[in-house]
């Protein structure tokens, strides 16, 4: 090629191409450069690509346990156990020391684990020899409620066999009593809003604000809408931070908060992948605090449903309405939602009490991403409080329960419990029957 | 004004190139006195010390003589003490956190299955500090292109805490142990160059 010709190609494709890369990759135009369909998990933040990569250097373990570290609190297979020559030969068949052997990325939207189902049994094939797993295939070691590789806490022997025949509605139910953070002020009850200079406040406004929890509590207009004798008309999350630590934190770490974490543009209903409502799709609205709580009446009900259903269109969100979880939620209980009330919040924001240095207190986590997967979080950490563990896991791996929202019962019953005991066993037969 | 200070500069650089032999020497003569085998039975005398005395003054203690607590291996659950074996290994995957040193607690009759003996060496380990538990089994292991120095030393039941937990864990393969009994191995491993 001469030189001329060379030329001619390299100013007339290649710098228009790097230029175009360049541009795109400043202006946050980066999923031009993702080289497939990314999972759902990571689908908001593809356009982070240093989220998770590191130049030159691939995806970490570390870039992974900066979001995923709660997750893997109670991991039965640490990274760091792999660490050691006693399993070099266990690693050759099947490298578990690095999140990416299992889970590589943009392989499609619902490729969580992109290894073949047997991996298992790199290490594990014995297993199949014990009596009790006979005849079992390779592939199913996760399915029907029986293993979870990270965290076995819920699926181990002795806390099955803890819930063994327990009723599908336990007798005793409803979430921890949720307590508020912070303690009351000593201005509660002075009930007279203070709006800073400049701000007329539209009465009904105030009269939500009276009643509101806040006032209670003494957080007044000025306490959000004043900094440094200014007015801030849109106060924005890191002061709801200030009271509500964890309630923000959380958030954070969940897909609604997920994109504000690392610095890109709030999430909109636009975003997501999942079915929203069109006009939600067509609205301003950006996912921050006030995107569900109304800061001035402090009235967790419409947070716990109508917050969520005013976005959410897909079959599972719609068929709420309809649910035997609505019908608890139906009466009144008070202002805010009842222990014995189950609205979306319920199952997808849980209670968690809190450990001594929070004063032990519970609150809600506002991760909206943590008890969607695996179904043994969800059973464990929410539908525990009301429900059978039984019932709940067989509930959860019932894809049709899922979608109509848990109005009915499960079709099939688990294996693993029948696997636990003989009694068990018969108790999934009547069932099945 | 030069030749004044000349005697000054040859005493200093002479002591420093004194200095630099003297600490070559001292490196070298630490380098030549120390075996790996001796290191490694420093590294385990912290360990097992460190491990009797939890399971003595810790959990025999506040689970089984004062009451005030129980030892439980869902300890986060229960909010219960871990049992021994849990702090040896959560001991060990910090201390290895930073690369190196690595061990472990390995056992014939092991409850937790990732503590079976994986290796040829780990089996005839246990089977040499099982026969004679007061010497411990060492060699030299070629892993992956690496070599590392491994010992195996036998692991007793230090305190009737250990004993009845291992007799009565539904998953515990074996049921009639007696303290002091060898329950298993410490294996520890550590490359052989820096």
């Amino acid at each position: 090629m001469s030189w001329m010709r060379l030329r001619t190609w390299v100013f007339g494709l290649a710098l228009p191409l790097l230029a175009f890369g360049v541009v795109a990759f400043e202006l946050e135009r980066r999923h031009f450069f993702v080289p497939g369909t990314t999972t759902d998990g990571h689908y908001l933040m593809e356009a982070s690509c240093n989220s998770c990569h590191s130049p030159f250097a691939g995806v970490s373990n570390d870039r992974c346990s900066r979001c995923h570290r709660a997750e893997l609190d109670n991991d039965t297979h640490p990274p760091a156990l792999f660490d050691d020559p006693r399993w070099a030969d266990d690693l050759e068949k099947l490298d578990v020391s690095s999140c990416v052997t299992c889970h590589r990325e943009h392989r499609g939207p619902q490729s969580a684990v992109t290894v073949a189902r047997d991996f298992c049994f790199a290490c594990h094939s014995d297993v199949v020899e014990r009596a009790s797993h006979r005849g079992l295939a390779p592939a199913t070691c996760g399915d029907a409620g029986c293993h979870n590789y990270h965290d076995g806490s819920v699926l181990r022997r002795d806390n099955l066999a803890a819930h063994q025949n327990e009723p599908d509605l336990l007798a005793s139910r409803g979430v921890p009593a949720r307590a508020m953070p912070g303690a009351v002020s000593s201005r509660a009850g002075t009930r007279a809003p203070d709006p800073p200079a400049g701000l007329a406040i539209p009465n009904a406004l105030a009269t939500a604000w009276r009643k509101s929890a806040h006032a209670v509590s003494g957080v007044n207009c000025s306490s959000c809408h004043e900094r440094s004798g200014r007015l801030v008309m849109r106060p924005g999350q890191e002061l709801c931070r200030s009271c509500h630590a964890f309630e923000v934190d959380t958030f954070l770490a969940g897909k609604h908060g997920l994109r504000t974490r690392i610095g890109l543009p709030a999430l909109r209903p636009r975003d997501a992948r999942l079915a929203m409502r069109p006009e939600a799709v067509a609205g301003p609205r950006q996912l921050d605090c006030a995107a569900c709580h109304d800061p001035h009446s402090v009235d967790t009900r419409p947070a716990a449903t109508e917050a969520c259903l005013g976005c959410h269109d897909d079959l599972h969100s719609r068929s709420f309405a309809g649910s035997p979880h609505a019908r608890t939620a139906a009466t009144p209980g008070g202002r805010r939602p009842g222990q014995q009330d189950v609205t979306c919040a319920t199952c997808h924001l849980p209670r968690l009490e809190l450990g001594r240095a929070a004063g032990h207190r519970v609150a809600v986590n506002h991760n909206n991403t943590l008890t969607l997967a695996p179904p043994d979080r969800m059973a464990a950490m929410v539908c525990g409080f009301c429900h059978g563990l039984e019932f709940s896991l067989a509930s959860l791996l019932d894809r049709g329960l899922v979608e109509n929202n848990f109005s009915g019962h499960p079709k099939k019953g688990l294996k693993t419990f029948a696997m636990l005991h003989p009694s068990a066993a018969a108790a999934v037969q009547e069932r099945q029957r | 004004m030069k030749r004044q200070y000349a005697p000054i500069l040859g005493c200093i650089a002479s002591l420093c190139w004194l200095a630099v032999i003297g600490c070559q020497r001292a490196d070298s003569r630490e380098a030549a006195t120390i075996p790996a085998s001796l290191v490694a039975d420093y590294i385990h005398k912290v360990i097992e010390a460190d491990r009797a005395t939890y399971a003595t003054q810790v959990v025999q203690r506040l689970q089984d003589e004062e009451g005030v607590i129980t030892a439980n291996e869902h300890f986060k659950e229960n909010k219960a003490l871990p049992l021994p074996a849990q702090m040896l290994r959560m001991g060990a995957q910090r201390a290895s956190s930073s690369g190196g040193l690595r061990y472990s607690l390995i056992s014939k009759w092991a409850i937790n299955k990732t503590n079976l003996p994986r290796t040829d060496f780990e089996r005839r380990g246990l089977e040499a500090v099982a026969a004679q538990p007061d010497r411990a089994f060492r060699e030299y292991q070629d892993v992956k292109g690496v070599r590392y120095f491994m010992a195996i030393y036998a692991d007793k039941a230090v305190s009737p805490a250990c004993v009845k937990c291992h007799n009565h864990h539904s998953e515990s393969p074996r049921h009639d142990f007696r303290e002091g009994d060898v329950m298993g191995g410490i294996i520890i491993a550590f490359p052989a160059s820096p």
